[in-house]
């Protein structure tokens, strides 16, 4: 990701207070401070997953936030959505997304939408996003979104989880596979319902949240080639090396990408 | 030789277990392993599991596998080493 010829916003004294436990991490300091809060991240869906996301990237000072989640608040959300409340049942879930980020961080811009991605926000959403999270359980969103970020060529950052597992990736134009690489078409078998805890989907939230601050800042290695797969029943963790696919219908020789 | 499977996300599910050993003579391919493994296993384990695996008469476009920590891509069937891991997994997403 480029944001090199952007002028980075300066930091007011109360952001200098607000962060400042994570001014003095190495390779961050100012710079990169100034560097998150001139970013922008679309989150696809804030719930399990995308809500950690958000509440991560808010906390940590991401200027400007997109979040996309169409629905009410249900039940069943509860276990795993961390920006949903009891209080908030049978409302709009990006209402309460957005209420619950402000409090927490009011000195952020966000753009919600109350629906999920399809063919008719994806350009101008990603459009308006310097990087994307893709946190969505529909196939036909996540792969819909990594066509639109190979096209706009964004990094995107990709997460998953299932049961006790999860797996995690970092997506850039050029540079690595994209999701039509590794899942062509949507799998047959895939159910929108499946087994999972909050705590997993919160994990692996934390850390696509450190992925896009590391692309976005320029600090650390992100998972660029490399895919994380984890499973915290026996707390096992693998990283597999990934490649492009020349054959991919969206990234590949034969689709007409650079 | 002998090789060890890591089944992941629904394919550990449909298995019952996480990890499969596989006893298979020198130079076995990818695919006859992954058949050597389904034999292993109890009857509707076995066809949970290659509903999941495969497409047809072939593996599915979308499992990810690996093979001592390198993705393998579809289509492409390696002879495998003795001692080998295969790591299988089919797309999980979030929500």
């Amino acid at each position: 990701m480029n944001l090199e010829d952007r002028n980075f916003p300066p930091l007011s004294s109360k952001e200098l207070d607000v962060y400042s436990w994570q001014l003095p991490v190495p390779g961050h300091g100012e710079e990169g401070q100034r560097k998150l809060k001139g970013a922008s991240v679309l989150i696809s869906r804030v719930g399990g997953l995308g809500s950690v996301v958000a509440l991560e990237l808010a906390a940590a000072g991401v200027g400007r936030l997109i979040l996309a989640h169409g629905g009410d608040v249900k039940p069943s959300d509860l276990n795993r959505q961390l920006l949903m409340t009891d209080a908030s049942l049978g409302k709009p879930r990006i209402e309460t997304v957005e209420q619950r980020l402000r409090d927490l961080n009011p000195r952020l811009e966000f753009h919600c939408v109350g629906e999920n991605i399809n063919q008719g926000n994806v350009e101008e959403l990603v459009g308006e996003a310097d990087i994307v999270v893709d946190c969505a359980p529909l196939f036909e969103e996540r792969l819909l979104l990594n066509q639109e970020t190979q096209r706009k060529k964004k990094p995107m950052v990709e997460a998953a989880m299932y049961e006790l597992q999860a797996q995690l990736t970092t997506f850039i134009p050029g540079q690595t596979p994209c999701l039509a690489c590794l899942t062509p078409i949507k799998p047959p078998a895939w159910k929108r319902r499946f087994p999972v805890f909050g705590a997993v989907s919160g994990s692996v939230g934390c850390m696509a949240a450190m992925e896009a601050i590391k692309v976005i800042t320029g600090m650390g290695e992100p998972l660029l080639g490399r895919f994380l797969t984890y499973d915290l029943r026996d707390m096992s963790f693998t990283t597999l090396k990934i490649q492009q696919n020349p054959d991919c219908s969206v990234c590949g020789v034969s689709s007409g990408s650079e | 030789m002998k090789l060890k499977l890591e089944w992941m996300s629904q394919l550990r599910v449909a298995a019952g277990q996480a990890r499969q050993s596989v006893e298979c003579e020198e130079g076995t391919r990818l695919e006859q392993a992954l058949r050597l493994a389904l034999e292993q296993l109890p009857p509707d384990r076995a066809s949970a599991l290659s509903a999941l695996l495969l497409d047809g008469e072939a593996l599915s476009p979308s499992l990810l596998i690996a093979v001592d920590e390198i993705q393998v891509p579809i289509g492409t069937d390696p002879s495998l080493s003795d001692g080998a891991t295969l790591v299988l997994m089919a797309p999980i997403a979030g929500g």
